[in-house]
């Protein structure tokens, strides 16, 4: 412990134990180290977007809490509200600040917010060996004493520190450190804190959250006041605005950087240092000529590994071979011979059989596929390319009415778009949030189905690529437009933090990518199954050919495909990956032309991505808008594909 | 050396002021996005370069490191922002303005204070800035709020900026 003479605090009691910070200090790798569960982690901030928990073994009957991450207090976007909410809802047996050690200024900001918290506070200085790389050498015991408590330098990933940290904790104490505002705001602070209600934070906290105009303090104090008194608070604010002749916020902001600088300068030894080849290739990855180079270099391996790679060589090996020749057969045979009611046979090794159609689809088409994406995704994440792409598609973005944070959304979409869907979340504005949905359900095919699509359109021509590609950008960015200019409100500009380009760690990577395999086969297998079984009954009722007539007119006349294509389309209702895998199979047989591929894949790329999707849809924005975007989604689909057969009639295309 | 657009001079009648006045442009239903100016003094209206795409690509070119100073040490009244900033450069910020009151915060939080140095990486496709040992993007609107008052060649491989 590192509590010494006026800072020492009292002996904290009862509650659980929160893991805050800045985003992309390794927030999720201290809360792997301290309970041994795993969540996700990455290099680009913003991974974490819910709330995650754990046991602490070192701890008995505590719990870890691992929080969205949190630049500073009044929070600004969404995930950063979710923490800021926490602390004032909670009651902590000890808050664990996870800090970037090179960055320690911005690290101490949040840490002077903390403690004025008086909540039970441990410093983690994290990343110690990167600000030891960057020439940084910081007297952690000279920071101890001036803040009153325990600072522990670690090395999370390499597990450095870690036992350390877990005995502070065990051991922590509200910090003393109490910073003066200028006699304006004390003036203020202290009848305020007065008539705090009673908070899990103290109330000279609380005040100054709502002096500086923090929503979720301001919703907190909603919720415990009658709105007179609420109005009464608000005029007071206003009234100390009026005599500071600024912002409130940006007075007390000033007063403790002033504190965080006198800190910092007597904590911190700066010796020189040389640019890493991490540094160099980071500033050579936003570069406005080599940017773009590497971008396409990225896109042409990703192309290489997943779409020839995962979804031509596995699948033929797993599909043809595997599945074609050695299993389905064997199955068959074993089935017929064994079972003697043909019906339950058909059911399961029939053409719509749960094997051969469910299971085949999702273990020999799919999962060589989003294997590959997988673990592609992983290393991409991981190295911290990720947040550079945001700074080339930036112009892309705002003509959609974003900027180029959308672009992690969009291209976490690629993997899944249900989890794409919760990470729009990092984005500012309700309004970007929304957007940033509605393409994602529109034109952001996930990888199983850019692995099939991939598949499909390698094998009619690259040419057939290309214009699927442009149709989908095309329609991507059109509605994009359109959308920004009918949902009323501002375009946040784009302000992202760049972390440093690492090496990805082999076993984080492989960790994550076995995570989401799995989640996906939990996910997609029973989807798969259910869709299979749905297939058989519809076609042993007769029902099947009757819908196919139905849809006749859409599906035959309109999109120009042969009728067993409504089948896939029915499928693609349920997940558009499953449609997908439906149309490649009718390919298979030689039944799609090339320009009829290029219409299914089209049309079928720009339907709604899932069910899943759509519950984690209406659970961010609500039924009605979800009941919207359904209702643009498929007619739009439907609408793109007829125009692009009656484009490629005229241009030839066959 | 003159890094503030903020006055024009009319080509008729020689009075400068600032294209943001709109002398003789009340009433107009076109005047938001207009790209013209309009000078109050004569009503002379010409087009205006900072609001065509092409002027604004030329001007960027002119901006590039080479074409303009890298050295610049204040006291001439100049506008100078971050964006103004040749990449390449350590500029002292003095102050932000314009920004919403929540983004002046954040660029506070991340270090943009008065006094300190900062290090433009880049800003093309957006401004790049290093702040102590982190690398911010903005956007070149966001970096047009952070006013600076000097700048100078920023000498690998020393990487800190100086405070």
């Amino acid at each position: 412990m590192n509590c010494h003479g006026e800072t020492e605090g009292v002996a904290s009691a009862g509650g659980s134990i929160a893991l805050v910070g800045n985003s992309n200090v390794g927030k999720s790798v201290v809360f792997h180290r301290l309970t041994g569960r795993y969540v996700n982690v990455s290099n680009y901030p913003g991974t974490t977007v819910e709330i995650a928990r754990g046991s602490a073994p070192f701890l008995p009957e505590s719990v870890v809490i691992d929080t969205p991450g949190l630049l500073m207090l009044p929070a600004n976007s969404e995930d950063e509200r979710i923490t800021a909410d926490l602390l004032l809802r909670d009651p902590f047996r000890a808050v664990v600040q996870v800090g970037d050690a090179k960055n320690l200024r911005r690290t101490l900001l949040l840490t002077l917010q903390l403690a004025e918290m008086e909540l039970p506070l441990v410093l983690a200085l994290n990343m110690m060996d990167e600000a030891e790389a960057h020439g940084l050498h910081l007297q952690t015991e000279t920071l101890s004493q001036a803040l009153g408590i325990p600072v522990i330098p670690t090395v999370a990933v390499q597990r450095r520190g870690i036992d350390r940290l877990e005995q502070a904790i065990a051991e922590a104490r509200a910090s003393r450190y109490r910073l003066t505002y200028p006699a304006e705001v004390e003036a203020e602070l202290a009848p305020l804190a007065e008539g705090m209600p009673d908070s899990p934070i103290s109330a000279r906290a609380l005040a100054l959250l709502w002096l500086a105009g923090d929503q979720a303090a301001g919703d907190w104090l909603g919720q415990r006041m009658e709105a007179s008194v609420l109005d009464g608070l608000a005029a007071r604010r206003d009234r100390l605005a009026m005599a500071l002749g600024e912002s409130p916020a940006d007075v007390i902001q000033r007063a403790r950087w002033a504190a965080v600088n006198q800190i910092a300068e007597a904590t911190i030894q700066e010796t020189e240092a040389t640019r890493s080849l991490g540094q160099r290739l980071g500033d050579l990855a936003t570069h406005r000529v080599w940017g773009p180079a590497i971008l396409g270099v990225v896109v042409f391996g990703l192309y290489e590994f997943v779409g020839v790679f995962g979804a031509q060589t596995l699948v033929r090996w797993m599909e043809a071979g595997l599945f074609g020749k050695v299993v389905n057969p064997w199955l068959t045979d074993w089935l017929t011979r064994w079972i003697p009611i043909p019906l339950v046979v058909d059911a399961l090794v029939g053409p719509y059989g749960l094997w051969t159609m469910g299971l085949t689809y999702a273990l020999a088409l799919i999962l060589p596929i989003v294997s590959t994406f997988f673990l592609a995704f992983g290393l991409m994440e991981d190295s911290g390319y990720l947040p550079r792409l945001a700074v080339l598609s930036h112009r892309l973005f705002r003509i959609m009415g974003l900027n180029g944070k959308a672009v992690l959304p969009m291209v976490l979409g690629l993997g899944c778009v249900t989890t794409a869907t919760l990470t729009t979340r990092i984005l500012e504005t309700r309004r970007e949030r929304l957007l940033a949905v509605l393409l994602l359900a529109l034109a952001i095919p996930c990888s199983a189905q850019l692995g099939v699509v991939m598949g499909m359109l390698g094998a009619v021509s690259f040419q057939a690529t290309l214009v699927w590609l442009a149709v989908v950008a095309a329609v991507l960015i059109c509605v994009g437009w359109l959308a920004a200019r009918l949902v009323p409100g501002e375009r946040s500009s784009l302000m992202l933090e760049l972390p440093p380009l690492r090496l990805p760690v082999a076993a984080n990577v492989l960790v994550k990518t076995a995570a989401r395999l799995e989640w996906y086969l939990k996910e997609v297998v029973p989807l798969f199954l259910l869709g299979s079984l749905l297939v058989f009954v519809l076609d042993q009722t007769g029902l099947l050919s009757r819908m196919a007539r139905l849809t006749e007119p859409l599906v035959t006349g309109w999109l120009g495909l042969p009728a067993e294509a409504s089948l896939a389309f029915l499928l693609g209702f349920l997940r558009r990956d499953f449609g997908a895998t439906g149309l490649f199979a009718l390919q298979s047989r030689g039944l799609l032309s090339a320009s009829q591929t290029l219409v299914a894949m089209v049309t079928i790329t720009l339907f709604i991505p899932c069910i899943a999707a759509v519950m984690m849809i209406a659970r961010q924005h609500g039924w009605r808008t979800t009941a919207a975007i359904v209702a643009v989604v498929f007619p739009l689909a439907f609408l793109v594909g007829g125009l692009l057969r009656i484009l490629l009639q005229a241009t030839g295309w066959t | 050396m003159d890094m503030s657009p903020t006055l024009t001079t009319c080509p008729l009648c020689g009075h400068r002021f600032s294209p943001d006045e709109r002398g003789h442009c009340h009433g107009c239903p076109l005047v938001k996005g207009c790209g013209t100016t309009c000078c109050p003094a004569c009503g002379y209206v010409d087009v205006d370069p900072q609001r065509t795409a092409i002027g604004r690509w030329f001007a960027a070119r002119r901006r590039r490191p080479g074409s303009r100073p890298m050295r610049w040490q204040g006291g001439d009244g100049a506008r100078v922002t971050l964006a103004d900033v040749p990449a390449g450069c350590l500029a002292r910020i003095v102050a932000i303005e314009g920004a919403p009151s929540s983004r002046r915060q954040q660029l506070r939080a991340y270090g943009l204070l008065a006094g300190d140095w900062v290090r433009v990486v880049q800003h093309v496709p957006v401004t790049v800035a290093v702040v102590e040992h982190t690398e911010l993007a903005l956007e070149t609107d966001l970096a047009r709020c952070i006013l600076v008052d000097a700048f100078e060649p920023w000498v690998p491989p020393s990487a800190q900026p100086r405070r």
